[in-house]
């Protein structure tokens, strides 16, 4: 199906300042008309958008429903075995034909007037279609072929699932979507088969993109998030990076166990940095042994518009974005280890899920982080943040103190948008 | 066994009255932000377990926070103290529905329902957290009883903002 064609955002209604630093007008968290603009031009546009694991749905019949942007869509496995994506709206009145999160069906009837499909949304039962007693029915027009679920065209890379609702050409293959390091990256993280470990679910209450911008920030990581620092088990100053795809709109964060500058100075005086005063009375919650043997003991893959990937320790899940209005949104977490774990692999998984997670020791702030931000720019719509540290370019860093991935996002979300800078 | 004695020889209004008073003394701790009390409810091989209804019913793992020991209990409250950033807080705890199941000589099954609301000291509005069943396995100790384990099953899979504080 092709994505409507919509207006560009009106350069009258959004101001966006073309300074040498990153200045993201507040606006873009708070205009409903941009949240409606980013449905069309982002999630219906050309890209793909994250919408489950092969994993979730591994037989044939198998569903699940979801949302791609705040669109509701079901992911489903046919009789073939073959993954399929459609709108859940039935194409008599608009009712939502799939009411369950996840389950098995090769039919999928709309409660309204039992109008049936197939797990590929083709429309194949429609009550009373020829009347009762030669009264009433469809006009001789009907046409059964002409009405379906709307489909998505589905692709699937290392077992998770994307859609989009552009045609054929409109968007590139899969894999030039992701580019050559996000692939490395879903290489390495699902190159055993995976198990599914279970879901959990956090509201925040802040625009959608605040995370995007959480998710691509290493400079946050060891000035909100204590845990570590905390319990001596961390230094700001630990080594790692981050890469971007050629487009600027995945960001790839990483950083390196047990290497780290000594630079004393860099973090003399900082208040969160308590060198440790506690010791853990437990530390089997650390204990794991590495899955992989580079080193590389976090990684944060955030995959415009609407996934991010994470290792952390041995914690591996993926966090699907669900904007739900322009304050609001939903992040579901799908934890997973491998089929072939061991069940002393399989323990630390489940241990380390404390860590992170909406009550995780390390990571609870984001939501908080979020939130914060939503609360506090509700009325400036055209002030702007004041974005950075790194540089204005967004060029890939071997640091964790800087923000250049998130200057690289908002770069390709205005184009993407459609959004110039003004001339000051 | 010094203390509460054998548990299947206690008459039913006792073993009630013993599980109702632990399960009151618990979230009263909780509610007035004695954090650092909450492992001593449990006994020293005691577990705690807040899962969703969701995963429960698929019988899947993941948990939204699982302490094994008190250590990692008292690791929680540390970090919480110390670590952890979030805007001031109040749970509030209603348990209801309490049901006494099965009895060995040192242990008994109970479980109940119950309804947490957050406050935050921000803004003033409580709203209901989490709602859910409890399955909890109590065990005599010379402190009368406490939870060998205690597994907090909330129907609401979603969180809203962070979760904080157990349940």
């Amino acid at each position: 199906m092709n994505a409507p064609m919509k207006p560009e955002i009106d350069q009258g209604q959004i101001n966006w300042p073309a300074s040498e630093e990153m200045q993201v007008p507040y606006q873009v968290f708070t205009d409903p008309r941009i949240f409606d603009q980013e449905q069309e031009q982002i999630f219906r546009g050309p890209h793909w958008s994250f919408v489950g694991l092969e994993a979730e749905i591994p037989e044939p019949k198998d569903f699940k429903s979801t949302y791609l942007g705040d669109t509701p869509v079901v992911v489903t496995r046919d009789r073939e075995g073959v993954v399929r994506a459609w709108v859940n709206r039935c194409a008599h009145r608009g009712a939502m034909v799939c009411r369950d999160r996840r389950g098995k069906a090769d039919a999928f009837t709309c409660v309204y007037h039992q109008w049936s499909y197939d797990a590929q949304g083709n429309l194949t039962g429609v009550p009373f279609r020829r009347g009762v007693n030669g009264q009433g029915g469809m006009p001789a027009s009907f046409d059964m072929k002409a009405l379906k679920l709307p489909p998505l065209r589905v692709a699937i890379y290392r077992g998770l699932i994307f859609a989009t609702f552009a045609a054929e050409g409109e968007v590139e293959s899969i894999e030039d979507y992701l580019g050559a390091d996000v692939c490395g990256m879903l290489d390495r993280l699902f190159s055993r088969p995976v198990e599914l470990l279970g879901d959990e679910r956090q509201v925040m209450h802040g625009n959608w993109k605040l995370y995007s911008e959480n998710t691509r920030d290493a400079y946050h990581g060891s000035l909100l998030h204590l845990f570590h620092a905390t319990f001596g088990l961390y230094r700001s100053t630990q080594k790692g990076g981050c890469k971007m795809d050629q487009q600027g709109r995945h960001s790839l964060l990483t950083a390196t166990k047990g290497e780290e500058t000594k630079d004393k100075s860099a973090t003399k005086g900082l208040r969160t940095y308590q060198e440790g005063q506690f010791a853990l009375e437990d530390p089997s919650l650390l204990a794991g042994t590495p899955d992989f043997d580079d080193g590389i003991s976090l990684v944060i893959l955030a995959i415009f518009p609407n996934l991010v990937v994470q290792q952390i320790a041995n914690s591996l899940a993926v966090r699907h974005i669900h904007p739900r209005s322009v304050k609001e949104m939903e992040l579901v977490w799908t934890y997973f280890g491998y089929k072939d774990d061991s069940p002393a692999a399989r323990e630390s998984r489940l241990k380390q899920m404390n860590l992170v997670g909406p009550g995780g020791l390390i990571s609870m702030e984001d939501g908080e982080a979020v939130e914060l931000v939503q609360q506090a720019i509700a009325r400036d719509g055209d002030a702007t943040s004041y974005i950075a540290m790194g540089g204005r370019k967004g060029e890939a860093q071997d640091n964790l103190v800087n923000e250049a991935p998130i200057v690289s996002y908002w770069d390709y979300y205005k184009r993407a948008m459609h959004i110039s800078s003004t001339e000051s | 066994m010094a203390g509460i004695g054998k548990l299947n020889k206690l008459s039913a209004l006792e073993i009630y009255y013993q599980a109702t008073q632990l399960m009151q003394a618990y979230c009263a701790c909780i509610d007035e932000d004695r954090l650092e009390e909450w492992p001593d409810f449990f006994a020293v091989d005691g577990s705690y377990e807040l899962v969703t209804r969701e995963n429960a019913d698929r019988s899947l793992p993941a948990h939204a926070m699982r302490c094994e020991t008190p250590g990692m209990m008292r690791d929680r409250v540390v970090s919480l103290r110390h670590a952890n950033v979030y805007a001031k807080q109040y749970f509030n705890h209603i348990v209801t529905n309490v049901l006494i199941g099965e009895r060995t000589d040192s242990t008994v099954s109970i479980s109940t329902n119950y309804m947490v609301t957050r406050t935050l000291a921000v803004d003033g509005d409580p709203i209901v957290f989490s709602v859910g069943r409890t399955r909890d396995v109590l065990v005599a100790s010379d402190q009368g009883l406490r939870f060998k384990s205690r597994r907090v099953i909330a129907d609401n899979d979603r969180i809203h903002t962070l979760l904080v504080l157990p349940i």
